[in-house]
């Protein structure tokens, strides 16, 4: 096996040194960090193909530590070149540097010490790094008398949404089953009308709905919002749950019914418990639908103890220079939790979105 | 401001109580569907007296409707339940001129909701007696429709049909006091509607100016080229990345948890977040440039840039949809269709061309859909980046319809101006529809 590597391949490793050589002396002598930075990296590099190019070529290893290195580079399967790979890493660490650097950016301005806050800094952890805006967001600062908000606004999110996403589910688990299982007159109407509300842009029907809502006087409240928000997102909520009923077998309800149960039992006792994953998505998703919604709720709030969060954020975003540390912090703090919960439930939401158009 | 055990308790029940309601209400009108639909008249008598019951109720919801939109107590929400309370006195007053007003004033007995519910419940009783069971087939699907039936038609044809109204009215600020005096804030309401005010507003729309300076035109014009230059950047950006993680790769787990972050960031952080970077001096997006060789770039300040800004940031937002979604199409294509093709001498393009491609397409197809709906109507990136300025240069349909009602208070025009948006996309949806015969999938 070592004696099949070809030989140009070594010609890398002096390569890549290079590039890091030069990128090292042209940080150290512009004084410029990022140079630095870059230099660092294909200095790893560097190292990273002489240990691979030693386990590549060295006899094959029993056990050991040397054995688990030699593992992890021996090629698994079909590769490409080396070359190509190279090219596509470096292509990929490039876009997730894009992708990441923006996020970060903000976790590092959530950092920063006030006196930093407006720098030319392009570093991640900055100088003097500190907690004092989580602080003051969440509990105040006592100095200035300033009361933190973050927890009201995160509660009227939590309790708008909730609640919204609560209802939501409810009607579209009944409306799903319906037309996932009964061949009755007016289903495909019925489906073409739920599709159609769904290409109605919310900022259409804004107006109309607000002097609604103010005739009944229900702006600056809960109801107000929830009303607003509840059925926005059940055409869709229908539709991924009626894709997924469709996907349980019919025969486990008819079972249930030879043996006497309604066809409400069959619903309530085989069906729901089958798919309480997909409730649980379909939840999410209402969930974070209105949880990080602005446009709607700028209309209906107006009173500074029914802000929602996106609505809180806009009011630091109006005085910048001096709040943009706060800003930064109730990002991070609102965030994180809804990014985690995205990233856990994305395989399933995506799922949903092209479940009605693989099938065809 | 700051969060109180007060505020904590009152919301709780505010919503605890609401949550409640909706739930009571569905079951109300499932008990109801249930008896119409799944029982029929014993006999004759029977008969009429169901239909006596179940018209009474049409009619009590009829009437109740009517006097509440065109007599108009709709604008205190107090006065129009306790004329909802007391709507059985005034229906028996107003059909047989008995006055039992003073017997059934539901409002002045103790517990007002609980005589309601004794009255349904009694009426649902008498429906009960007075029939007996029928062979059913389907009707369950529709007791389990119609709570979302209910809840479309309440919040999105109803205010449709509403913004059909009210675009053929003449609300602006100064009107807005006189209309609301005249109780016209509803959608039975006849008070100053009229064709004229219709052809002015729908005219108004494609001739004048849509929210302050630009013209229906330019802004549509500039959503056109927004929409295409982002979805052409989604798509070939995100094929390009899906491609090249559909190989054998290590840490591709990595790379696609960190590809995928932009999306699962909040829209509404990403965009403010954004707005800062796009700053002159402390921006990092102008340092980077300087930190190349290149002069700083006044961003948010000429339309160019402005442009050139928003489309960074709804392309950096919506790459990775796209990749996901074709990254999971790659997955999913037999991979004996390559081997094949490599037996026919198919090189690396011709696979991708002949391969790849068509066995994308039923992926590709409905989220580009989706990816040129959300692109055409983003408000978000939008509006939290520039507040489509400078000069309404980077204002979209959606932002400029919003504009006009929230900060100009043109009403009349922003309800023509929305029906015009929606005729727009809803041809092309129907054109699309046509085209791929995309409804296909939803009936099977």
């Amino acid at each position: 096996m070592q004696n099949h590597r070809p030989f140009w391949e070594l010609l890398f490793i002096p390569l890549v040194a290079l590039i890091a050589i030069y990128f090292l002396q042209r940080g150290v002598l512009t004084q410029v960090n990022a140079l630095v930075v870059l230099g660092a990296f294909f200095a790893c590099l560097t190292l990273l193909l002489i240990v691979r190019e030693i386990a590549l070529r060295a006899p094959r290893q029993e056990q050991g530590i040397f054995q688990k290195i030699q593992a992890f580079y021996l090629p698994r399967g079909r590769e490409d070149s080396l070359f190509k790979r190279f090219v596509i890493h470096l292509a990929l660490i490039t876009a997730s540097i894009i992708a990441l650097y923006p996020a970060l950016r903000v976790f590092s301005i959530s950092l920063r010490p006030g006196s930093q806050l407006v720098s030319t800094d392009l570093r991640i952890i900055p100088q003097g790094a500190t907690l004092e805006h989580y602080r003051e967001v969440m509990f105040g600062d006592p100095e200035t008398g300033k009361k933190g908000n973050f927890f009201l606004w995160t509660w009227n999110s939590l309790i708008i949404t909730l609640s919204t996403a609560f209802i939501g589910v409810i009607i579209a688990a009944l409306a799903g089953y319906a037309f996932s299982r009964f061949q009755f007159r007016g289903r495909r109407a019925g489906m073409v009308f739920f599709l159609t509300t769904q290409m109605i842009p919310a900022g259409m029907l804004l107006l109309p709905l607000w002097l609604m809502l103010a005739n009944l006087k229900l702006t600056d409240t809960y109801l107000g919002m929830v009303i607003a928000y509840s059925v926005s997102s059940v055409p869709f909520s229908i539709w991924i749950l009626k894709g997924y009923y469709d996907t349980i077998p019919f025969d486990l309800e008819e079972a249930a019914m030879i043996d006497g149960a309604s066809q409400l039992e069959a619903f309530w006792r085989i069906l729901i418990p089958l798919s309480i994953p997909a409730l649980v998505i379909v939840f999410l998703f209402n969930f974070m639908a209105a949880w990080s919604e602005y446009m709607v709720a700028n209309v209906i709030i107006k009173d500074p103890m029914m802000r929602t969060w996106p609505l809180g954020l806009s009011e630091f975003a109006g005085s910048f220079q001096t709040s943009y540390g706060p800003f930064a912090a109730t990002s991070i703090l609102v965030a994180v939790p809804v990014m985690a919960l995205f990233l856990y439930s994305a395989k399933w939401l995506i799922g949903g979105l092209t479940l009605g158009s693989v099938k065809g | 401001m700051t969060l109180t055990l007060e505020h904590v308790i009152s919301s709780l029940i505010q919503v605890s109580g609401f949550v409640l309601a909706v739930i009571l209400g569905i079951i109300i009108l499932e008990l109801l569907l249930w008896v119409m639909l799944y029982r029929r008249a014993r006999n004759k008598v029977a008969r009429g007296a169901i239909w006596l019951i179940e018209g009474w109720f049409f009619l009590g919801v009829g009437f109740y409707v009517f006097f509440y939109q065109v007599i108009g107590f709709g604008t205190d929400m107090v006065e129009a339940f306790n004329k909802l309370l007391n709507l059985p006195g005034d229906l028996i007053y107003a059909w047989t001129g008995l006055d039992l007003i003073p017997l059934v004033h539901l409002d002045q007995l103790p517990y007002p909701w609980l005589w309601i519910l004794l009255l349904f419940a009694g009426l649902w009783v008498a429906l009960y007696l007075l029939s007996k069971p029928k062979p059913v087939r389907n009707e369950m699907a529709y007791l389990l429709v119609a709570p979302a039936v209910v809840g479309i038609l309440a919040l999105f044809i109803y205010p449709f049909l509403f913004e059909i109204r009210l675009s053929f009215a003449n609300l602006v600020l100064t009107t807005f006091k006189d209309y609301r005096q005249h109780d016209a804030l509803t959608l039975f309401s006849t008070y100053g509607v009229s064709l004229a005010y219709g052809i002015k507003n729908y005219k108004g729309v494609f001739t004048g100016t849509v929210a302050k300076s630009a013209t229906f035109w330019q802004v549509l014009g500039w959503n056109v080229v927004w929409t295409v230059v982002n979805v052409t950047l989604h798509v070939s950006v995100g094929m390009a990345l899906a491609l090249l993680m559909n190989r054998k790769l290590r840490l591709r787990g990595l790379y696609r948890t960190l590809l995928v972050i932009p999306w699962a960031i909040p829209q509404v952080i990403a965009a403010m977040a954004w707005k800062q970077e796009f700053n002159y001096h402390y921006g990092f997006i102008n340092n980077v440039l300087q930190l190349l060789g290149f002069e700083a770039i006044n961003w948010l300040q000429d339309p160019f840039h402005a442009r050139m800004a928003v489309i960074i940031v709804n392309v950096w937002l919506g790459i990775p949809f796209m990749m996901v979604i074709i990254l999971g199409g790659l997955q999913s294509i037999d991979k004996a269709l390559y081997e094949a093709a490599e037996i026919d001498g198919a090189g690396a393009w011709a696979q991708f061309r002949h391969v790849t491609l068509p066995s994308l397409k039923p992926v590709i197809t409905p989220a580009v859909i989706l990816g040129t709906v959300w692109t055409f109507n983003m408000f978000n990136v939008i509006w939290l980046v520039t507040q489509g300025g400078p000069q309404e240069k980077t204002d979209l349909l959606v932002t400029s319809l919003y504009k006009s009602f929230v900060n100009f208070y043109r009403y009349s025009h922003a309800a023509a101006f929305g029906m015009v948006i929606f005729l727009m996309l809803l041809s092309f949806t129907v054109v699309y529809l046509k085209v791929t015969g995309g409804l296909k999938s939803i009936y099977e």
